[in-house]
């Protein structure tokens, strides 16, 4: 049999040696004399904790790593269009602030990616921002400092910051200076951030941590939202009486639109109650097909109003998950149990709602209202999945003797009820 | 609901036949692809673009053994209702084959620039090279080692820190 490998052109040789981890790339180099070079051109370098032997000494890994992505720049020719390191081993080193800017010199570099150590955070060299093309930018656990001067990075499309220190007016101007920003995701600052987002272009916003404040001053193509918003305790207290009367709810998500998912967690849901009920929205989300709010406190009365105005201006939603979480507040007064009869638009239909599930449930009444809301207006319901919660306080038996009697408008729907 | 008439969609009826594309492979074989299938390649969709879809197109490069296989997977990736799954199934089985007909795959899909199949041919081959020695790497490949010892002493000190 003929060697069919080693002559092949170098875009294919260069697309197969990509694929292995850069050390098996490298050790390609002693097979034959063509082989020697092959892989010092790949235009891909990834560098993680599988380059180097392994060793309980941490200091020793961090050597072997260093020296090991240091040669292999050095050995390098031609562009590099993707670097990126992933190690909990690297600390502050000098050869972090070389390797960047070998590649701010060049700046070929599209996509760049850090992945670094929790110990110490590292700071990253001004040259960062020399990287022009970069189109892909993901850095976590470490420090970030925007130079004055800096424009910004006029192709990048998508951004990832986690665990990164850098101040919340520098990440405002490093989003609004990034016009293609399609793509954003931040989560962990150190402190409590309040973060005003202006991308005219973005379509995926991800954000996770402690934030006081989000605005969404201008999103309007936003397509997909995910926020896990935390809060201490006695933050959220303390937001409650600070709060002016504009309402969160209207605040937060009527510059967006075009939404086509939506996912909540934590304290999202309370913090979209701040503020005085809106009444029914003027907007309709009409390309909203996807609700996932997760502990939303069925006895904060604001909260299940939050929860209803979303869904009742969200006409063609397909799939609505949904979580109770612990109760935060003490229960409401029986007279607010009529909301869903009377703040629901009469006549209201899920036309394309097919999919619910609803875990950690207790039973209580304004969730059995909402089970009924969506059950009597949901004509193409095929299956809803109700989980109870761990903490169940009512007769499970009362709750499921009351379901029974809700109306469906769907014959079709399931309900399937799970016992853990 | 209105009573206009349903849109037009991609399948065809048995009325309107759908437009096959008429390939010639280097040994003279002609072969017929639908032209959803031909569309998974740039190099065909720039021709078919170009109206040269009259006569066969011939592809020099390609033999007629590799060219009926392309044309099945082209095929394959262009039917409507796979499930990824599925797909993933099948392309494990098409590319089930001697080390030699996954290359001329490659070189094929190269030319032709179908990047499912260039992506698929790749991954086989890399997992042909990952987690083999040097040895091994050479043996399976058929590679033939042509250092002289002190060439081959220079390219372990280049990258001793590899191999360690």
């Amino acid at each position: 049999m003929d060697d069919l490998i080693s002559d092949l052109p170098q875009s294919i040789l260069e697309s197969i040696l990509t694929r292995l981890p850069i050390r098996d790339a490298v050790k390609t180099s002693i097979l034959s004399r063509k082989w020697r070079y092959k892989w010092a051109s790949i235009t891909e370098l990834v560098f993680d904790d599988e380059c180097v032997s392994s060793s309980h000494d941490g200091n020793v890994v961090e050597q072997s790593l260093v020296k090991f992505i240091t040669r292999a720049l050095f050995l390098h020719h031609g562009p590099i269009h993707k670097f990126q390191v992933s190690t909990c081993y690297l600390q502050s080193c000098p050869d972090i602030d070389q390797w960047i800017l070998f590649l701010s010199r060049d700046s070929d570099v599209r996509e760049l990616i850090l992945k670094l150590g929790e110990d110490e955070w590292v700071r990253l060299p001004s040259c960062l921002f020399n990287c022009k093309k970069l189109t892909h930018l993901d850095l976590s656990c470490c420090e970030l400092d925007p130079p004055p001067r800096f424009k910004g990075f006029s192709c990048l499309r998508s951004l990832s910051l986690h665990r990164v220190l850098v101040a919340a007016d520098a990440i405002e101007n490093l989003i609004w200076s990034c016009p293609l920003l399609e793509n954003l995701a931040l989560s962990y600052f150190d402190d409590s951030l309040a973060i005003t987002i202006r991308a005219p272009n973005l379509k995926y916003l991800y954000m996770e941590g402690d934030f006081t404040d989000i605005f969404l001053e201008n999103t309007p193509l936003l397509l997909s939202l995910s926020v896990v918003m935390y809060m201490a305790d006695d933050v959220a207290e303390h937001f409650e009486l600070e709060q002016s009367s504009n309402c969160n709810f209207v605040k937060f998500l009527t510059r967006v639109p075009h939404l086509v998912s939506l996912a909540g967690r934590a304290y999202f849901a309370k913090y979209l109650s701040i503020g005085d009920d809106p009444g029914p929205l003027p907007i309709t989300f009409d390309h909203l097909k996807i609700i996932e709010l997760f502990e939303v406190s069925f006895e904060d009365m604001k909260e299940v109003l939050v929860l209803l105005r979303l869904i009742t201006s969200s006409p063609n939603l397909e799939e609505f998950s949904i979580s109770a979480g612990e109760s935060t507040s003490p229960a409401e007064a029986p007279d607010s149990l009529d909301i869903w009869e009377r703040e629901c638009p009469a006549d209201w239909t899920f036309k394309q709602l097919k999919v619910v599930k609803m875990t950690d449930v207790n039973g209580i009444p304004h969730e059995m209202d909402l089970v009924k809301f969506l059950l009597g207006s949901s004509p193409v319901l095929k299956t809803m999945t109700i989980s109870p919660s761990t903490y169940f306080k009512h007769d499970r038996m009362v709750m499921l003797i009351e379901l029974l009697r809700f109306r469906r408008a769907s014959s079709e729907a399931e309900i399937i009820f799970l016992q853990e | 609901m209105s009573s206009s008439p349903p849109p037009s969609s991609a399948a065809a009826s048995p009325s309107c036949p759908k437009k096959m594309i008429a390939l010639r492979s280097s040994d003279g074989e002609t072969f017929e692809i639908e032209e959803a299938a031909a569309l998974q390649s740039k190099t065909l969709e720039n021709m078919i673009d170009e109206d040269c879809a009259g006569t066969p197109i011939p592809l020099p490069n390609v033999t007629g053994k590799i060219l009926a296989k392309v044309v099945e997977f082209c095929s394959k990736h262009a039917e409507p209702g796979v499930d990824d799954e599925s797909l993933r199934a099948w392309d494990a089985e098409f590319v089930n084959v001697e080390q030699a007909t996954v290359f001329d795959y490659i070189l094929a899909a190269n030319f032709l620039e179908i990047p499912t199949l260039l992506n698929l041919t790749c991954n086989v081959v890399a997992d042909m090279i990952r987690g083999k020695t040097p040895d091994e790497i050479r043996k399976f490949f058929n590679i033939k080692s042509i250092f002289s010892p002190e060439e081959e002493e220079e390219v372990r000190r280049e990258n001793h820190w590899a191999f360690e």
